[in-house]
């Protein structure tokens, strides 16, 4: 397409290229060589009018000038003896086809994406991801570049329709009053989009430099390189994609597995390293500095032991250690379970014989009373439960 | 019937005669339509029918380089295009002092 052998450089600009999505969108049941002329000399139209109207150069302006892409294409095929554009009842017969194209790429991101959070072992997503979508392309192949029966889905053309600014489709349908001053979302996503060329373009050099060179200082050069090498690449497949809707196939999956590595690296931003995979885990039962609790030894202000204490926090809630030992018969169900008292617990043991708990009082305890004297601690009878 | 009826079936001869006098890129051809008073006529039908005239053998093409914006398609008319241009001038001629008569002009 022009854009490579077109040795002017020009400034990305939304309007024309919007403009031109929709007149190759209009065209799209024409010989695809025949499309590119056609856009060309539309680039060419359109580059007149921008001089012309300098400052006044927008949406509305061609609009008023020229028609929605759809009323320029309909006027263009009369004038040139095209025809007018078949309804779009021939991609039916695609349907089937172009539904699988859809689902597998959607599936083939839901898969990238997942792999871009989780590099570098989600590299294999991204492969994963980009073979199912591939797949699902096969059916569609030969269908030319703008995959007409992709975008006869309902689902695909209303998102088009939403995604593009003005309105289009077979039929050339009046351009509706002005917008006023309403924010164009779709002029504003278009005006964002090589922002995300050079985006994706470092977080392709960054992820490359990452599975194979790390993370130090060498990575970080490595990652700069290649992301500067990537950045022209990324927009030569920007404008390529626009021109081969197939490319999609490709490129979303990429963009999906780009955007998981960017959450992805936000998020390990975002969280300091030293609770990395421990935040989302909290020990169950009663901790001392980060140990289990699994008794507890009340005694008095005389240092007198107690026995059959339970113990509640400020909500009432019962403080519970950790059963260790054995697990009771009564409570099969695997794990530790809490066991809320009454303290002491003493100490459980499976019987060697019968293999059922068998609960012992706990060992004798000397302790020092915070301001009294230390008292021998006599042994306890065993606990109830 | 208003002007853009009437200049769907004299596009081509208009067109032509603008293109003898001197060779023009599509936006030219445009100006020079509105200029001499075609001012109805739409800019995608002037391209439409640049393209169908040069599909037809009747206009030869070249790119001019352009400083800013893209490359410049010129067209120009070559013999057969003349020979088109005389044929309908004539026809035209025709068609007109038939209508002249008819509506007492």
């Amino acid at each position: 397409m022009a854009e490579t052998d077109d040795p002017t450089t020009r400034i990305p600009d939304g309007t024309t290229a919007a403009y031109l999505d929709g007149l190759r969108s209009a065209l799209a049941d024409l010989p695809p060589g025949e499309v590119e002329e056609i856009v060309e000399d539309a680039r060419g139209h359109l580059a007149e009018l921008a001089a012309e109207l300098g400052e006044g150069y927008d949406r509305d302006a061609v609009h008023e000038r020229l028609g929605t892409p759809a009323a320029y294409a309909a006027e263009l095929r009369a004038a040139a003896g095209f025809g007018t554009a078949p309804e779009r009842s021939p991609a039916h017969r695609g349907r089937w086809s172009a539904r699988f194209a859809v689902t597998a790429l959607v599936v083939g991101v839901l898969i990238a994406v997942v792999g871009g959070l989780v590099v570098p072992s989600g590299v294999l997503g991204l492969i994963v991801g980009l073979v199912v979508a591939l797949i699902g392309l096969l059916p569609v192949l030969g269908d030319g570049p703008r995959l007409p029966s992709v975008a006869a889905l309902g689902s695909v053309s209303a998102l088009n329709r939403g995604l593009r600014p003005g309105p289009e489709g077979a039929g050339s349908a009046p351009e509706p009053a002005g917008r006023g001053g309403r924010i164009d979302v779709p002029v504003l996503l278009a005006g964002l989009q090589p922002g995300w060329w050079v985006l994706r373009a470092v977080l392709a050099g960054g992820t490359l430099a990452y599975l194979f060179a790390g993370q130090g200082p060498t990575a970080l050069v490595t990652g700069a390189v290649l992301g500067l090498v990537a950045i022209p690449l990324s927009f030569a497949l920007g404008a390529r994609t626009r021109a081969d809707r197939r490319l999609l196939w490709a490129v979303v999956p990429l963009n999906a597995f780009a955007a998981g590595v960017l959450l992805g690296a936000v998020h390990s931003l975002a969280s300091p390293p030293w609770d990395d995979g421990q935040a989302s885990w909290v020990q169950p039962g009663l901790l001392r500095d980060g140990e289990p609790v699994t008794d507890v030894r009340p005694f008095d202000a005389q240092g007198n032991p107690l026995s059959g204490v339970y113990l509640f926090d400020q909500e009432g809630r019962p403080l519970a250690v950790q059963a260790v030992g054995c697990i009771p018969a009564e409570r099969p169900g695997g794990g530790l379970p809490a066991e809320p008292g009454p303290y002491p617990r003493g100490d459980r043991t499976p019987d060697p014989d019968t293999g059922e708990c068998v609960a012992t009082p706990p060992e004798p305890l000397i302790v020092t009373i915070p301001g009294g004297a230390p008292a021998p601690a006599a042994p306890e009878p065993g606990p109830t439960g | 019937m208003d002007t853009s009826q009437l200049l769907k079936g004299v596009l081509d001869l208009a067109v032509l005669a603008v293109l003898e006098r001197a060779d023009g890129y599509g936006y030219e051809v445009v100006r020079a339509l509105r200029g001499a008073g075609l001012t109805e006529v739409g800019d995608a039908s002037v391209y439409g029918t640049l393209r169908r005239l040069y599909g037809a053998g009747l206009l030869t093409s070249y790119v001019v380089p352009s400083e800013e914006g893209p490359h410049r398609k010129y067209y120009a008319i070559n013999e057969p295009g003349r020979e088109r241009l005389r044929e309908t001038t004539d026809r035209w001629r025709a068609f007109a002092t038939t209508m002249d008569g008819l509506v007492g002009a």
